[in-house]
């Protein structure tokens, strides 16, 4: 019977909540984000990490499973015109708005009024995107206290859109998502696999697999994942069509996994 | 589901296991001619040990006369040479001498190592190279296509005479450097060819010369 078939799917990149894994680094970012909602002083706070290493999967996790903060709205892409995220915004309060019903300044008082003391977060996930309007329009949002907005994005953006004078000069925090550990990649791999009843797959999984696959990944979330699933889907297919050569985990079906990836360019 | 096809990823990664194996064995050859030149300068410098007195007027030197020594009127002692840049080698027969003399003519050796003349002839062509960086003349050229043409690397001598007339295409040796590698290289008819359209512009004794000769 070939378990790899299933195996892989637990390594899908998406964004279910069972695939949760308490690595170091996003155990501390979400600390630092829960106590930042918590305490609401600083109106603006920044999830900066390199694309894959898990700020989507934090926003989304805190704002379904963490019931002592209030989310009002989590925007997963700044694709909105300005008129209609403060709209959007308005409606959470449960009032029916029509397009263009209101001007913008009356739509701020509004949410002023229907937020204000609420103290509600906004997420707003590849924030990287944001227009410059859109950078002022939640700056002034933001200022007037009527939400605190989590902006995720990639690091060098980020770091780059914080320079700027929209937010130089004012109170912010910045919460970094590092890459995983080579121990952290392998306690990932083998609870993953364990906890769905997959203990002769994770078996398989030794050290100097880790620690290639923490080679070619380095560190990120999302390249671990891929490397995972490929070299799962490589096993199922060799074990399938009786490649003999190519049906054992080792350096060799890792390395195809690798090249299958793009992480090896072989010209 | 996998980017590439199963068969295609099989044949990938034995493409990349041959590259993988050939840079191994670049690598492995290079550490080889690495050891293979220590091993040679080592070899030259035990055989030579006087050689590694490289620069003796580089020393605050006192010439004490030499009871010993006062026959020979050439023989100077060195006394305590500085610290810095110098190395004595050993002596393979003798034990380390308590002066360091200066060598006579008698004693020097007659000819330069082969080895050591390679190594300045490429600092030579190294600083050349640098100047025909710098400047882009017809003279650096013409003497890089010579270095290349001595050195009988005639490919690299048909491009620097080709750069060289490129400067000043009616100076001869250009030429001259061009039709000779080009002989050398098996195609006396190009060579043929280059000095004849050099001589339909120009007059050139040595061009012409060896235009006959081919």
């Amino acid at each position: 019977m070939n378990y790899f078939a299933d195996a892989k799917k637990l390594f899908y990149d998406d964004f279910d909540l069972s695939g949760y894994f308490d690595s170091l680094t996003f155990e501390y970012a979400k600390k630092q984000l829960i106590d930042a909602m918590k305490t609401h002083e600083v109106p603006l706070v920044f999830v900066l990490g390199n694309p894959g290493t898990g700020k989507s999967f934090l926003l989304n996790y805190i704002h379904q499973k963490v019931t002592s903060v209030k989310v009002a709205k989590y925007f997963t892409h700044p694709y909105f015109d300005e008129k209609e995220f403060l709209e959007t915004l308005l409606s959470l309060a449960g009032k029916n708005i029509e397009h263009n019903e209101y001007s913008t300044e009356q739509l701020i008082s509004r949410l002023k009024r229907a937020f204000g003391d609420l103290e509600y977060t906004v997420f707003i996930d590849e924030a990287q995107l944001l227009t410059e309007d859109q950078v002022e329009l939640i700056r002034i949002l933001s200022d007037q206290k009527i939400f605190q907005f989590v902006l995720a994005m990639h690091k060098k953006e980020g770091n780059y859109i914080l320079s700027k004078d929209h937010f130089k000069s004012r109170t912010t925090k910045k919460i970094i998502l590092e890459g995983l550990t080579d121990k952290e990649i392998g306690r990932y791999i083998e609870s993953r696999l364990l906890s769905n009843n997959f203990s002769d797959i994770a078996s398989l999984f030794k050290p100097s697999h880790i620690k290639f696959i923490k080679e070619y990944s380095r560190g990120n979330f999302r390249t671990t994942k891929k490397i995972v699933k490929t070299v799962l889907e490589i096993l199922n297919i060799a074990n399938r069509e009786n490649y003999k050569k190519y049906s054992k985990l080792n350096k060799t079906t890792l390395t195809m996994a690798a090249i299958d990836t793009g992480l090896i360019d072989v010209k | 589901m996998l980017n590439n096809n199963f068969s295609k990823l099989i044949k990938l990664y034995e493409k990349y296991q041959r590259q993988q194996r050939n840079k191994m064995l670049l690598r492995l050859f290079a550490l080889l001619i690495l050891i293979a030149a220590g091993y040679l300068i080592y070899l030259q410098l035990s055989k030579n040990p006087s050689q590694t007195i490289s620069d003796t007027t580089a020393y605050n030197t006192t010439v004490i006369p030499s009871p010993k020594n006062q026959k020979t009127t050439n023989t100077t002692v060195i006394s305590t040479p500085p610290v810095k840049k110098t190395s004595v080698s050993v002596p393979q027969e003798k034990e380390m001498p308590d002066q360091i003399t200066k060598r006579t003519q008698e004693t020097a050796t007659p000819k330069e190592e082969p080895f050591q003349l390679q190594v300045t002839q490429r600092e030579s062509l190294y600083r050349m190279l640098v100047d025909y960086k710098d400047k882009k003349s017809y003279k650096t050229a013409i003497k890089i296509a010579q270095f290349y043409l001595l050195q009988k690397e005639y490919k690299k001598a048909v491009k620097w005479a080709v750069e060289a007339s490129k400067k000043d295409p009616s100076q001869a040796q250009s030429w001259i450097i061009y039709a000779k590698a080009k002989q050398a290289l098996g195609k006396p008819d190009v060579a043929k060819r280059a000095l004849a359209i050099y001589l339909k512009h120009n007059s050139s004794k040595e061009a012409q010369e060896l235009l006959n000769a081919l």
